[in-house]
């Protein structure tokens, strides 16, 4: 990090005075579960509230990688990828198949902790936690834990584990036996279980004994009666770890143990704030100033409106407006005078606040438009589509500028309204189309989760093109290009009754270097003020190609919006060429989509229709959405596929993250970057991807998006 | 039993007309000893008693006077920023001035209330007006706003006192200025800081130090051509 980085985060840290871990004088701390705790044990305490928590935990044959996140301040939910080594040591050979056929055993895990109790003066943290509640159980447990901070050094915790965590000094059972699990394929809730069976305390304490230094000692209720007893990948000699751990910053911890008095354990863990940038304001070039107009009683002739005959005029004017924005990359599309008010849509190709391209383009109006012009109309297109009007006045820009609260007093004065289609008096820019454009970018893919090599990835490059014919017309391609890294095909005979929509993605990824990745014509309209339209053909994505069509109903000031898919699809070969034959498979695919805003950052969208598979069901997705474009979520598909034609895991979920681009390197950009994590990748509620829908071509182009950035308009 | 996801990586590295980012090389112009730091951001090492050094700055004085038009230099050692800047636009009494690569400040009657791209940039503020921080007395309420990494306002309030600091002799790009001196000390719940004003007429300012954010460097902002 250089130095003016390091500076820019540390104004972002004073200047916000933000939650973060830091700031306690000994933050809450992950275990080696990546979950708040001691060394291997839960304890009472939540992380701070949206943060997000990466780690990577080991010791002895055992490691655990895990990403958390604090849904609300009370609620976290974390996934987690478990690794034991030598897990068939002991009876391969000569039984080596059944749960021996494995040298290093994986499990998935899912936990959920709501935090009960928050720790006051005298009161202790309280969490209950359910540990491993999906799925085959191995790691399941359930437990209550408590914590409490003496001074600003000392925290002890205790609990009472259930599940694998009475598996050491039980006490009894205080709520009957625990009965047997029946996983069947995995992905069910394990209900039956929960606190039934043996009950065990643990505990532990950290103390601080020097600035950025933990001291930290456990007992453990975890007897590793599979790992060690069983089979024994380790020896456990002792309930009891110590450890060490020294925490840099307010997001990153390194800890080193001993664990169980046999082996040596490692804790990394990262934690991000997806609320807030970590380097604060965004930077990049600084905007040009309001020009104010000279008064009209000293100067009347600067307010003749004459011009307005003139036919040549608008179109000089969108000239001088474009000439101004070209630093900014943003595009005047056209311009239409009525009276005092001028209305000039553009398109913004680099901001991701869309308050600041609006911005952008209100200072170029006051600069290029003559001075009888006094109500500004802006708005922004994407895709040829209008999804919001924003309207100022032009002397609330000039009064307000340097005023004590700028952002504010302009919101309060201007009106953000529905679009609408273009005027007819509209002089549009001559020079638009058709335009070309093109970028090369780095590129990557990867597989998660194979039980013979957990992470496989290839880098390489991607040459995108698009060719803009006329509004809302594109031809555009994306070709591939694996320079690096190596993925294994699946080829493996296909488990489950589904066709193989998607468990062939390996094989997608493993074959061919140079791939074509898309290659479609896209056609968007405006079918109503704020209703929008897409229809899009050719090769869709990397395993399917045909033809989709989509409409969408998204009015700019309401919480909700509501659209519709239609596609009928094949499945394309696995080289990245341009052959249907491989699979012979072609399928009517189409959702009903609603989409909701709880307001507080909350977002949900219930998708209901016919998957790739041809099943049919509804997805959930749950996401908790920041102003700056952060997105983090979790979605689940149910259809009418039984848990056994399902396969492993019994149905799709997976988490979602949004990344936008700026959120890490602080410039201005509209890429996005998604990233959808699935535990298992199979072919059951499986959905066509399609590269802009409408959804995300409006992205921010309603109120709330604007709202959400509203302080960038005079950035 | 495969298990997958797509990433594309989240590398800065692109080239092409539509990156989605625009190719802000943010590279200022820097005049290195021009304030006598002896070390500036290019990692030219120039000393200002240097008569050599001296007779350069000189010569570029005469070649920004020629240009006809006022230059303010502006700097900041935390932004490792330093930079000749002209006037960009006028409004309600403001004046903008802006580096060539658009970073700008905004100055009422000298007095700093806002910039833009440098990053941490002040978005708008409250601010004593000049004629009283002239006066070397009494006390006066400053708020600041910026956006943070949410871009959500950020008000910061400080309450300062005036004093009067004496009679000082300063250099600007190698001409001496005899000036009145004004601190500004200001305390608040963020921060504490204080502001330097030198006056070379009773409200005019040649060089002041004013308070960008907290975490940085102060500001110094230089008039070099009236």
């Amino acid at each position: 990090m250089n130095k003016t980085i390091f500076q820019i985060a540390l104004l972002s840290a004073a200047v916000l005075a933000a939650v973060g871990p830091g700031r306690a004088e000994l933050p809450t701390s992950t275990n080696l579960s990546g979950v708040p705790g001691v060394i291997d044990m839960p304890s009472g305490e939540a992380m701070p509230d949206g943060w997000l928590g990466m780690n990577y935990g080991v010791f002895g044959p055992i490691s655990r990688s895990t990403l958390s996140f604090q849904i609300t301040p009370r609620l976290s939910g974390s996934f987690r990828y478990v690794g034991i080594r030598d897990w068939n040591a002991k009876y391969c050979p000569p039984k080596c198949e059944g749960a021996n056929a494995f040298d290093t055993y994986y499990d998935r895990n899912f936990d959920l902790r709501y935090k009960v109790l928050d720790e006051s003066q005298y009161l202790p943290s309280v969490t209950v936690g359910l540990q491993d509640f999906i799925g085959t159980g191995l790691s399941m447990a359930e437990y209550v834990a408590v914590s409490k901070s003496f001074g600003d050094n000392l925290r002890l915790t205790g609990g009472l584990g259930f599940g694998r965590l009475a598996s050491y000094g039980a006490i009894g059972s205080p709520f009957g036996e625990r009965p047997p699990i029946d996983f069947g394929n995995g992905g069910t809730v394990n209900w039956g279980q929960w606190f039934r069976g043996d009950v065990a305390p643990f505990g532990g304490l950290e103390y601080k004994f020097a600035d950025k230094w933990v001291f930290k000692a456990e007992y453990s209720s975890d007897a590793y009666t599979e790992e060690s007893t069983n089979r024994e990948t380790f020896d456990r000699k002792s309930p009891l770890n110590f450890g060490i751990e020294y925490q840099n910053n307010a997001h990153t911890r390194l800890g080193a143990y001993a664990m169980y008095g046999s082996e040596i354990g490692v804790n990394l863990t990262i934690l991000m704030n997806p609320a807030q940038r970590p380097m604060g304001g965004v930077r990049g070039p600084g905007p040009i100033p309001i020009k104010a107009r000279p008064p009209r009683s000293s100067n009347p002739e600067m307010y003749i409106t004459t011009w307005v005959q003139d036919p040549t005029a608008k179109g000089v004017l969108i000239n001088s407006m474009n000439k101004n924005l070209e630093r900014e990359a943003i595009i005047v599309e056209s311009l239409s005078v009525t009276g005092a008010s001028a209305e000039v849509r553009f398109r913004n190709t680099v901001y991701d606040a869309s308050a600041q391209a609006v911005g952008r383009v209100a200072r170029a109006m006051a600069i290029a438009l003559p001075s009888s012009i006094d109500v500004f109309h802006l708005v922004p297109i994407s895709n040829g589509l209008a999804g919001a009007k924003v309207s100022v006045r032009r002397s609330d820009l000039e009064r307000l500028e340097f005023s004590p609260d700028p952002a504010g007093s302009l919101r309060a004065a201007t009106t953000i309204s529905a679009a609408g289609p273009r005027l007819p008096d509209a002089t549009v820019n001559a020079d638009l189309y058709p335009k070309f454009s093109w970028s090369l970018l780095p590129w990557s893919q990867g597989l998660l989760f194979d039980p013979k090599q957990p992470i496989q990835y290839v880098f390489g490059a991607a040459l995108n093109a698009r060719y803009e014919l006329a509004s809302g017309l594109f031809l555009s391609g994306s070709v591939t290009q694996a320079l690096a890294g190596r993925i294994l095909p699946n080829d493996e005979p296909v488990e489950g009754a589904l066709p193989p929509v998607r468990s062939r993605a390996a094989t997608y990824f493993a074959t061919g270097e140079t791939k074509l990745s898309t290659l479609t014509v896209a056609y968007y309209d405006q079918l109503g003020p704020q209703l929008y339209g897409r229809m899009t053909a050719g090769y869709l994505e990397q395993m399917f190609g045909g033809i989709s069509a989509e409409v969408l109903y998204q009015p700019v000031n309401t919480p909700w919006a509501i659209g519709a898919d239609l596609n009928y699809v094949a499945q394309r070969d696995t080289d990245g060429g341009f052959g249907f034959d491989e699979f012979d498979y072609r399928v009517a695919t189409g959702h009903v989509s609603g989409y909701y805003d709880f307001g507080n950052g909350y977002e949900a969208q219930l998708d209901v229709g016919r998957y790739l598979a041809g099943d049919y069901g509804g997805t959930l997705t749950l996401m908790r959405s920041f102003r700056n474009g952060m997105k983090v979520g979790a979605f689940a598909t149910i259809t009418n596929v039984s848990a056994e034609e399902f396969g492993e895991g019994s149905f799709d979920k997976g988490i979602r993250l949004d990344m936008p681009l700026t959120y890490f390197t602080g410039q201005p950009s509209r890429r996005l970057q998604p990233l959808t994590l699935r535990p298992l990748g199979r072919d059951g509620g499986a959905r066509l991807r399609v590269n802009d829908r409408l959804r995300s071509t409006l992205r921010g182009y309603n109120q709330a998006g604007l709202d959400n950035q509203w302080g960038r308009f005079w950035k | 039993m495969r298990l997958w996801f797509g990433l594309v990586a989240l590398v800065l590295a692109a080239c092409g007309n539509d990156t989605g980012s625009i190719n802000y090389a943010g590279a200022p112009v820097v005049f290195a000893g021009l304030q006598g730091k002896g070390r500036a951001a290019g990692g030219v090492t120039a000393d200002p008693n240097d008569p050599a050094v001296r007779a350069g700055m000189l010569a570029f004085r005469d070649v920004l006077q020629k240009g006809g038009q006022p230059i303010i230099l502006v700097s900041n050692a935390s932004l490792k920023f330093g930079s000749l800047m002209a006037p960009f636009g006028g409004n309600n009494g403001v004046e903008t001035w802006s580096s060539t690569s658009y970073q700008t400040v905004s100055l009422r009657g000298g007095v700093m209330v806002a910039t833009r791209g440098f990053g941490p940039d002040l978005m708008s503020s409250v601010a004593p007006g000049i004629a009283i921080i002239a006066g070397g007395k009494g006390t006066t309420q400053r708020r600041y706003s910026y956006l943070d990494g949410a871009d959500q306002p950020q008000t910061l309030e400080f309450t300062c006192t005036l004093a009067a600091a004496g009679r000082e002799s300063i250099e600007v790009m190698a001409l001496s200025f005899a000036t009145r001196k004004v601190t500004e000390a200001c305390a608040g719940p963020a921060a504490t800081f204080t502001n330097e004003y030198w006056f070379d007429g009773s409200t005019k300012l040649r060089q002041s130090k004013q308070f960008l954010a907290p975490g940085l460097a102060i500001m110094m902002i230089q008039k070099v051509i009236d």
